[in-house]
């Protein structure tokens, strides 16, 4: 066999030699990288680990986090991000697919798809006046129903609780699933339908052997994205609750905001860090799965 | 095994205004390899998809075996099909492609390690699409194609994805492969040298219709349309008459392909016809000359036209720019138009 | 046919869901009718609803300023890096995209003590926040301005201004930059986009802007609030619809 795996272009054998005056170049970028990223977040993780005003190293801020209130608080937010990520990842692959079966230059997916780009961004305090306005107590879609003799709210407000909170985060997470799983859509090649097809293949052999477990890896990866996306989302949970702290990033506010009761300052660090842990496990997870989509799909 | 006759039957298909096929009317003998040949957009791949399932065709019918198989979904055709590139599953390993159709047919598995052995890939079975070449991975497909026992075998410009190296080597492979297997075989291709050296008959196409179907040294040496002649090898475009049944070019008198009813025309002479020879009370001189192995190639200007012709290597020191030459036309039928 | 009943259907109950809210800020902001008025006047606003003009204002110098500091530390940085650190392209391109797994919230928590320094040092004017904002745009300005560097082949073109007897000030500002354009330019309005929606470290580190203003707002004047969110959000459309049609030429430009 005379062919071979193509391999990588030969690099030229001479590389730029490292000289003190080429980093120099570099060193505003570091420099500002260090003071405003570096430094916060080293004091994050050395602070979980300090104990209030003194200087020692202590494992009581992080032990805090297992306080039954603190869990609780954890519980919420992972309920929260994980139904919104579900139901965003399921729903915008929906849309996407609608996408991908229409004219790859058509004029409704270009709209769509930058649409989604705005909308995937929209969230914060926008987000939240966007649903006081349309369900919240005197809202346009609140009064209609109300006038039709229905009340959405006859069983409790349930909009500044989990159940709006995960309505509302799906408004940017369905955008956000159009956009990380619509280049995975299009990297599903019509030959393989073609191929499925021409071996004896139904449409159902063709979605469980063929483009079932191509996308599954895009599918859970942009699930996973969707989640560390809606478990470090703030600004919409603060401005659409007013009472309790349901949810960590809420709780860390509490922490950050009433630093005057002793021993908050580094319980805030400590459940900072908790976050950055989560999302540091998902978002591993998720370049994980986006390394076999671009083998795959790429 | 053996083929089945394969008859496409007043195939039409429109896009609007524009005819993809035009009446197409092809016969394949059982285990027959034809290629079609032809421009792009000039329908061959449009007759092969019609035929493997995957387009409906505006009018006509689809015979296999002799059974009307137009109304049949692509997927109980029993068609094996090699697309140009990509069309391995890049989830499955080799042996996993193969295995495909088999699955599918519930048959035995066995067959796929077979199928791989046969398109020289034993030992691959474990690797993924990403791991494999090029012409690896058509290999794969071929195995996974004709894994099925499949009625006739598809293949669409397999090759035109390859380095010419590999294009070469696993053309050769194919017809090995395919005369062992002995299946009815429909080759799409725009290179003309692949054509004629693949298949039992080439049909040249142009705009949805066939121009020629035969045997390749009949489509290379008595081309039946201006169009096969200039699509199918390189052709001379030099000044006639027509004279009954014959048409005098260069003052060399060459039987006629087809019938012409006479006058000025434009024949079309093969640089392998024409020899090329040192005389110095000619007017035509040698233009440029290139070495291309054993054979080289001169261009020669003979009064307003330049004509190029095909030499032995070894006359070329004979035939230095600027040399005054004399040309002699090989009496082969030419085409006119 | 299936198929396309299934698209319609798809498109139609997510056009509802997602319209519905756009549609309901409207009515909501219009009960009202001084409101939208209002907005448009620009005196009368700063002089009802100083806070809300004030954080306007802020936002904007914020949006210009981040803008501005990410694209001299960035696009030099990320051009360099690739002409000649290759070596320390992966440490720049990590620090770049490390923000991603650090939420907003959590920033705010380590940089309060970095805060309090540049309390002491330039005071508390809102503009500070420009540190923490282009922070906050690194990954998706980073990313934006890779890709645009990866279309490229900046070795050869260095080489080939070089070779032609150009500097390296040259090579980056009259070769590289002109064929990066869109990247750059596509950066700048995600900058700008993320920065006029930023709540959580403006509100956190007790500085104003835009979408402070609007929250501070909507405890006593929810009409206001909404159509100011609504002519936030219009303009965020707006902008990023400009920014993928800008692409759009570009892409086309390139494939001719």
């Amino acid at each position: 066999m005379a062919e071979t795996a193509t391999t990588a272009p030969q690099r030229a054998a001479t590389r730029p030699r490292l000289r003190g005056g080429a980093l120099l170049g570099t060193v505003p970028f570091f420099a500002f990288v260090t003071i405003f990223l570096v430094v916060p977040t080293l004091t994050v993780i050395i602070g979980a680990f300090t104990g209030d005003g003194g200087r020692g190293f202590t494992l009581e801020n992080v032990r805090a986090l297992g306080d039954d209130y603190i869990l609780a608080a954890f519980g919420r937010s992972i309920t929260l991000s994980a139904s919104s990520a579900v139901i965003g990842a399921i729903l915008g692959a929906l849309l996407a697919y609608a996408l991908v079966t229409g004219k790859p230059d058509g004029l409704l997916r270009r709209a769509v798809t930058a649409a989604a780009g705005v909308l995937a961004q929209f969230g914060g305090v926008t987000l939240a006046f966007a649903f006081l306005a349309t369900i919240g107590l005197s809202g346009f879609v609140t009064q209609w129903l109300q006038e039709h003799g229905l009340d959405p709210y006859a069983n409790g407000v349930w909009l500044f609780e989990l159940p709006g909170l995960t309505l509302v985060y799906t408004y940017f997470q369905i955008p956000l699933m159009v956009i990380v799983f619509l280049p995975a859509l299009d990297g599903i090649r019509p030959q393989w339908r073609e191929a499925a097809t021409s071996l004896g293949g139904s449409t159902w052999h063709y979605w469980t052997r063929v483009a079932g477990p191509l996308l599954a890896p895009a599918f859970l990866g942009s699930a996973l994205l969707l989640f560390a996306n809606a478990f470090s989302a703030y600004a919409t949970a603060a401005a659409l609750v007013s009472q309790g702290s349901p949810i960590v990033p809420l709780q860390i506010r509490g922490a950050l905001t009433s630093e005057v009761v002793l021993g908050q300052a580094n319980l805030g660090k400590a459940m900072a860090l908790g976050m950055v842990i989560v999302v540091a496990v998902v978002m591993a997870l998720y370049s994980l799965l986006q390394k076999r989509t671009a083998k795959w799909l790429g | 095994m053996t083929g089945v006759a394969v008859h496409l039957d007043g195939l039409r298909r429109t896009f609007g205004t524009v005819h993809a096929l035009d009446d197409l009317d092809l016969s394949i003998a059982p285990g027959e390899l034809i290629a079609l040949l032809g421009p792009s957009g000039c329908g061959k791949t449009t007759a092969l998809r019609i035929l493997a399932g995957l387009e409906e065709a505006t009018a006509g019918r689809v015979l296999v075996g002799g059974k009307d198989i137009t109304a049949l979904p692509a997927s109980k055709r029993d068609m094996g099909m090699v697309f140009q590139a990509y069309s391995l599953f890049p989830h499955l390993n080799a042996r996993q492609n193969v295995e495909f159709g088999l699955r599918l047919r519930k048959r035995s598995l066995q067959r796929a390690v077979e199928m791989l052995e046969l398109v020289g890939l034993s030992g691959f079975e474990d690797r993924y699409p990403n791991q494999l070449s090029g012409g690896q991975q058509q290999r794969v497909a071929l195995a996974r194609a004709l894994a099925i026992e499949p009625q006739v075998l598809l293949l669409d410009e397999p090759l035109s994805a390859l380095d010419a190296k590999v294009r070469v080597q696993l053309r050769d492979e194919i017809r090995r492969i395919q005369t062992e297997v002995g299946t009815t075989t429909l080759f799409v291709t725009h290179d003309q040298e692949e054509a004629l050296a693949i298949a039992d008959r080439v049909g040249v196409m142009r705009s949805g219709r066939l121009e020629q179907l035969a045997a390749p040294a009949e489509v290379y040496l008595r081309p039946a349309t201006p169009f096969v002649a200039d699509f199918v090898g390189i052709s001379n475009r030099l000044p006639g008459t027509v004279d009954g049944e014959t048409v005098e070019v260069l003052g060399t008198r060459l039987p006629l392909v087809g019938a012409h009813s006479g006058g000025p025309v434009t024949a079309l002479v093969r640089p392998e016809a024409i020899t090329v020879t040192p005389d110095a009370d000619s007017t035509a001189k040698v233009v440029t000359s290139s070495f291309l192995g054993s054979l080289s190639r001169v261009t020669v200007t003979v009064g307003d036209h330049l004509v190029v012709a095909q030499v032995p290597s070894g006359d070329l020191p004979e035939l230095a720019q600027g040399a005054p030459v004399r040309l002699t036309i090989a009496p082969l039928a030419v085409v006119v138009e | 046919m299936a198929r396309v009943a299934f698209r319609w259907t798809v498109l139609t109950v997510m056009g509802v869901f997602f319209l519905l809210p756009l549609v309901a800020m409207a009515e909501f902001s219009t009960r009202d009718p001084e409101t939208w008025p209002l907005l448009l006047d620009w005196p009368r606003l700063s002089a009802d609803y100083p806070a809300l003009a004030e954080g306007i204002l802020a936002s904007l110098a914020q949006a210009a300023l981040t803008t501005v500091l990410m694209l001299v530390l960035l696009v030099p940085t990320a051009i360099w890096v690739r002409l000649r650190l290759p070596k320390v392209r992966p440490l720049v391109e990590f620090l770049c995209l490390l923000p991603l797994t650090i939420p907003a919230i959590v920033l705010v928590v380590g940089l309060a003590p970095v805060y309090a320094w540049v309390n002491y040092f330039v005071g508390g004017s809102s503009i500070t926040l420009v540190f923490a904002y282009t922070i906050l745009v690194l990954p998706y300005a980073y990313r934006a301005i890779d890709t645009g560097l990866s279309a490229i082949d900046v070795k050869t073109l260095a080489e080939a201004a070089r070779s032609l007897g150009s500097g390296w000030f040259t090579v980056i500002v009259r070769v590289v930059l002109p064929n990066i354009r869109s990247a750059v330019l596509s950066a700048a309005f995600l900058t700008v986009a993320l920065v006029l929606g930023e709540f959580t470290i403006a509100s956190l580190l007790h500085r104003t802007n835009l979408q402070v203003a609007i929250d501070y707002l909507g405890k006593s004047s929810a009409t206001v609030s909404v159509a100011v969110s609504l002519a936030a959000l219009l303009f965020a459309f707006v902008l990023l619809i400009v920014l993928s049609l800008a692409g759009s030429v570009s892409a086309k430009g390139k494939k001719s």
